[in-house]
């Protein structure tokens, strides 16, 4: 075998290790001992001894009882011990590679590594991966083929190889797109664990803290149209405060509904001018709640059913282990009061915080002053800081960072704003979700991380709940235009390739249709340069074939002509034109000079670079007359 | 055109099903995107192995004449009639001749190339040059592409002669002298004298130094003698023993070739075939053509008897032969058991 070979076969394993070791997931100690195949190559492509039969047998067993061992004991999961089993594998071989069949079985394995990588992760990581071993697994497979007919220096055949790798990636894109996407559900798991969000029933004040410090992307959100104020998406609203914890009890009041072929309609009374039009890639989350700016009219999502609260929040049937994908409207407009009661609970011994309340908005009458009063105090007069040292343990946590901390985040914001509303007899609870995120320019998206969970408040004021968000803003630091642009394509990734769909499918045909419906000429559509172009290259194609075809039937027909003329004269059919002529039976002779006009006319039109008609037209009746001989 | 699928090719269509099948099971599009590629793949595989095996033309022979055991040259010409699309990496497959066969590395639109290999016939005979095929797994190694062109060549059947060798170690050279020790020129001329110089006379003919001693122009005279005869009788009476046969038969062809070289008048009689006396190349290819051909007979058919005019050559099988009695007409015998 070549060195350039084994260097194919060494730069194979190395991304198909690449594939699983990327994902995350491996045990580190795998990892180390998947290190060892640089040595095994370096011998390998210096031409060394390769190891002995009997040590790889050996050391394959050996192989074998850590996998067992691993895959029952260890990591107990069957996609991972095999993960952790193709790298010893890729070290073992390494050592043992002696014919072109070795390196078959190294691309084998870092195929089954791909695969293994591709239930592991969804990571864009994977993207380039994969790229790199489709490059790296034909230039392999075309090399193996130029070894098998004995050339090695294969310098010569590069441009060929080239052209079909970039087909080849052209036919993937143009396959993976219009593969029909079913789905059987045989087998098959994702491994992610999902992020902690925090949202769950009931939570404790001072949770978030961990989770604002987390940059971890939860959702990429694209809004339509494009909106001038900070979005609050919201998750969970908490009604009882109780023993520093916030209790979600209106879960209770759920209204399930069912899907319309991916269609979720919660309301009908709006019109298409108020609504904001939410795409979302949420990422697999710890909770089986979904986000959406405020009052969610309808959602179209890839589920069975939904749960929808009073208040808004909309609950999925289970935690996605995978990203989920789904497109919201809302209309922002403030939901309507139903029942107060609940909003007006407050702990027994929170008589400091009732009094300061009443300070604090003396002089005010209307509500929603009231309301604004105690936002703006708080926003003026405390600072935001995330890390929160308890001066008071005796006291509630509210009243210590009210009258002592005096700094905090937004769950001591909101929870203070809500019970002091509250305290004054105004009904507030609190919403837990994410604010803002980034905006990314390049992909008119908002990136919304972690650190950008939050709660804030809202108030019953005149039969409708009002936001208010009493936390000083964040200083937060924009990321960097690189950084924005990886996002970008992370976000391209996940959305139209570990996201495609058969409604993308749908969606594509549509798209290509589209100009039939409705032609317009003030509006521009990409159509109107791609359909040109794309009748233009069928038309080229059609033609190129034809002409093959035309040529291949015409070819086809004079040869079985010539070979019927042949047969006639001499039924000997290893005897060619010539011998033919010159053993022509007496009774023929008289023909002799047409027959050999035919032959000639034969050659000229079987092998000739064009076919001239006239040509044709003068075999055609030669054929003709020759046939009756 | 046939399709064959190679031990890898097998392995990777099982490897395209599971991963499709896996695909289609989970939704994964990370799976789909690797099916994808493999789906890819395999149909550019095809699509490729059968452009590149289409319109190739071959013509091909084999430099004449051709002796057994001795090599000749095989001269193939491998056309690519495409307009746009080169073709790379075909085998040229001859059977029973060029089983390895030739290997074309590439051909680029509408390109001729002619490639010239050696080859070795391992026995003498009629040979038909018909089953050529074009074999190709450009651009994998998962399937290949036999296809058996049409060959626009002249003739596909090619004679191949008996082996020809050195026959001065059998003494041969002894019919070559004349009696007198003169030798005996290609031409059959004599140098019988030297007389005066008459006009007409060649001037080449002139003898300077019998000119210069007598100081009068001095010619060569020359008289022409009849040409010697030779009956080569091949012993092919069955039932022999056929390592011998080919022998007598190698050896008749040498004895041949060697006295049509000089200029001998020869003649070959078998079993069941008898030439006329004759001279030159195509004379010596006539006979040639029969002995490549010449197969045992199972009676005596010729009148073989001595004319006493010429030298008779009998090549025996063996001691044992029949033809053992035609012994006393000859000057030569050889046992071809014993060679």
């Amino acid at each position: 075998m070549p060195a350039v070979y084994k260097l194919i076969t060494g730069i194979i394993a190395l991304v198909g290790n690449l594939s699983v070791i990327t994902t995350g997931e491996l045990n580190p100690l795998f990892i180390i001992i998947s290190i060892f195949m640089f040595i095994g190559y370096w011998r390998a492509i210096k031409g060394q001894k390769q190891a002995h039969k009997i040590v790889i047998g050996g050391i394959s067993i050996f192989v074998l009882l850590i996998f067992l061992f691993d895959a029952f004991l260890l990591s107990t999961d069957i996609i991972l011990s095999v993960s952790h089993l193709s790298l010893m594998f890729h070290t073992l071989k390494s050592f043992d590679l002696k014919d072109p069949w070795d390196s078959l079985q190294v691309f084998f394995m870092s195929l089954i590594q791909l695969l293994l990588a591709s239930e592991l992760t969804r990571s864009i990581v994977f993207g380039a991966v994969f790229l790199l071993f489709m490059i790296a697994m034909i230039f392999a497979i075309s090399y193996s083929h130029f070894i098998k007919e004995g050339i090695t220096d294969i310098k010569g055949f590069i441009r060929p190889i080239v052209m079909i790798t970039l087909i080849i990636i052209f036919m993937t894109t143009i396959t993976f797109i219009f593969l029909p996407r079913l789905r059987g559900g045989l087998w098959g798991k994702g491994l992610s664990k999902g992020i902690k969000s925090g949202f769950s029933d009931t939570v404790k004040l001072g949770s978030l803290e961990n989770i604002k410090l987390d940059p971890t992307v939860v959702m990429r959100i694209s809004v339509k149209p494009h909106l001038n104020v900070i979005p609050y998406w919201r998750g969970i609203t908490f009604e009882l405060y109780s023993n520093n914890t916030w209790i979600d009890i209106d879960t209770n009041k759920i209204k399930k509904i069912y899907s319309n072929e991916g269609n979720f309609i919660f309301k009908n009374n709006y019109t298409s001018n108020d609504i904001i039009k939410q795409e979302i890639i949420l990422e697999p989350i710890d909770s089986d709640i979904i986000f959406a700016l405020r009052d969610p009219v309808k959602l179209i999502a890839k589920i069975s059913d939904i749960e929808l609260t009073n208040d808004g929040a909309i609950y999925v049937p289970r935690k996605s282990l995978k990203r989920f994908h789904y497109i919201v409207f809302s209309t922002e407009k403030p939901i309507v009061v139903s029942n107060v009661d609940i909003y007006l609970k407050l702990p027994k011994r929170l008589k400091r915080l009732k009094q300061f309340a009443k300070e604090v908005t003396k002089g005010k009458i209307d509500s929603y002053e009231k309301a604004k009063t105690i936002e703006k105090y708080l926003r003026e007069n405390y600072s935001y800081s995330l890390k929160i040292k308890h001066i008071n343990k005796n006291i509630d946590p509210i009243e210590d960072f009210l009258f002592n901390v005096k700094k905090g985040y937004c769950e001591y914001y909101a929870t203070a704003m809500v019970l002091m509303l509250r305290s004054i007899g105004i009904p507030a609870r609190v919403v837990s979700g994410y604010i803002g995120g980034e905006y990314n320019k390049y992909g008119d998206y908002y990136i919304v991380r972690q650190s950008n969970a939050h709660t804030w408040v809202e108030a019953a004021i005149k039969g409708k709940w009002i936001t208010f968000d009493p936390t000083p803003p964040e200083q937060t630091k924009p990321q960097s235009i690189p950084l924005l642009f990886i996002d970008y394509i992370k976000l391209k990734w996940e959305r139209y390739v570990v996201g495609f769909s058969s409604i993308d499918q749908i969606r594509l045909l549509k798209f290509f249709f589209s100009p039939f419906k409705k032609l317009k000429y003030k509006e521009f559509k990409p159509q109107y340069i791609l359909y040109p172009l794309i009748i233009t290259f069928i038309i080229i194609i059609s033609l190129v074939i034809s002409r093959i075809l035309k040529f291949k039937n015409n070819i086809s027909l004079i040869s079985k002509k010539y070979q019927r003329i042949k047969k006639h004269l001499n039924k000997d059919n290893s005897l060619t034109a010539t011998e033919i002529l010159n053993n022509l039976p007496e009774h023929y002779q008289y023909k002799k000079e047409e027959i050999k006009e035919f032959f000639i006319l034969y050659s000229s039109l079987r092998f000739g670079m064009k076919q001239n008609k006239e040509e044709i037209i003068r075999y055609n009746q030669l054929y003709k007359k020759l046939k009756k001989l | 055109m046939t399709i064959k699928i190679t031990r890898e090719g097998k392995r990777f269509l099982v490897a395209v099903f599971i991963v499709g099948f896996a695909a289609f099971n989970t939704g994964n599009n990370l799976m789909y995107l690797i099916f994808s590629m493999m789906f890819s793949i395999l149909i550019l595989c095809i699509i490729v192995l059968f452009v590149n095996l289409s319109k190739i033309n071959i013509e091909f022979k084999v430099e004449e004449p051709i002796f057994a055991f001795t090599y000749s040259i095989f001269i193939l010409k491998i056309t690519n009639l495409k307009k746009y699309f080169p073709s790379y990496s075909i085998r040229f497959i001859l059977s029973g001749l060029l089983s390895e066969g030739i290997y074309i590395d590439k051909l680029y639109p509408q390109e001729s190339k002619e490639i010239r290999k050696k080859i070795l016939f391992q026995k003498r005979g009629l040979f038909t040059l018909k089953s050529s095929i074009l074999k190709s797994g450009f651009p994998f190694i998962f399937f290949y592409l036999i296809h058996k062109p049409s060959v626009s060549s002249g003739s596909t059947k090619i004679v191949v002669y008996p082996k020809i060798y050195d026959i001065d170690y059998l003494m041969l050279k002894d019919f070559t002298k004349e009696n007198t020790g003169r030798v005996l020129s290609i031409t059959g001329e004599y140098m019988q004298g030297i007389r005066e110089y008459k006009p007409g006379d060649l001037l080449k003919n002139i003898h300077w130094k019998a000119t210069a001693k007598r100081e009068t122009l001095m010619v060569k005279e020359f008289y022409r003698n009849n040409p010697k005869e030779i009956t080569i009788i091949l012993d092919n009476l069955l039932p022999f023993n056929n390592e011998f046969f080919e022998k007598a038969v190698s050896l008749s062809a040498s004895i041949i070739n060697e006295y049509i070289q000089q200029g001998y008048n020869i003649r070959l009689l078998t079993c069941d075939k008898s030439f006329n006396f004759g001279s030159g190349i195509e004379h010596l290819y006539k006979m040639l053509e029969y002995l490549a051909i010449v197969k045992g007979s199972s009676e005596i058919n010729c009148k073989i008897k001595n004319t006493y005019k010429e030298i008779i050559i009998l090549i025996l099988t063996n001691d044992s032969s029949p033809m053992k009695k035609f012994v006393s007409l000859a000057e030569k015998v050889f046992y071809a058991s014993c060679i």
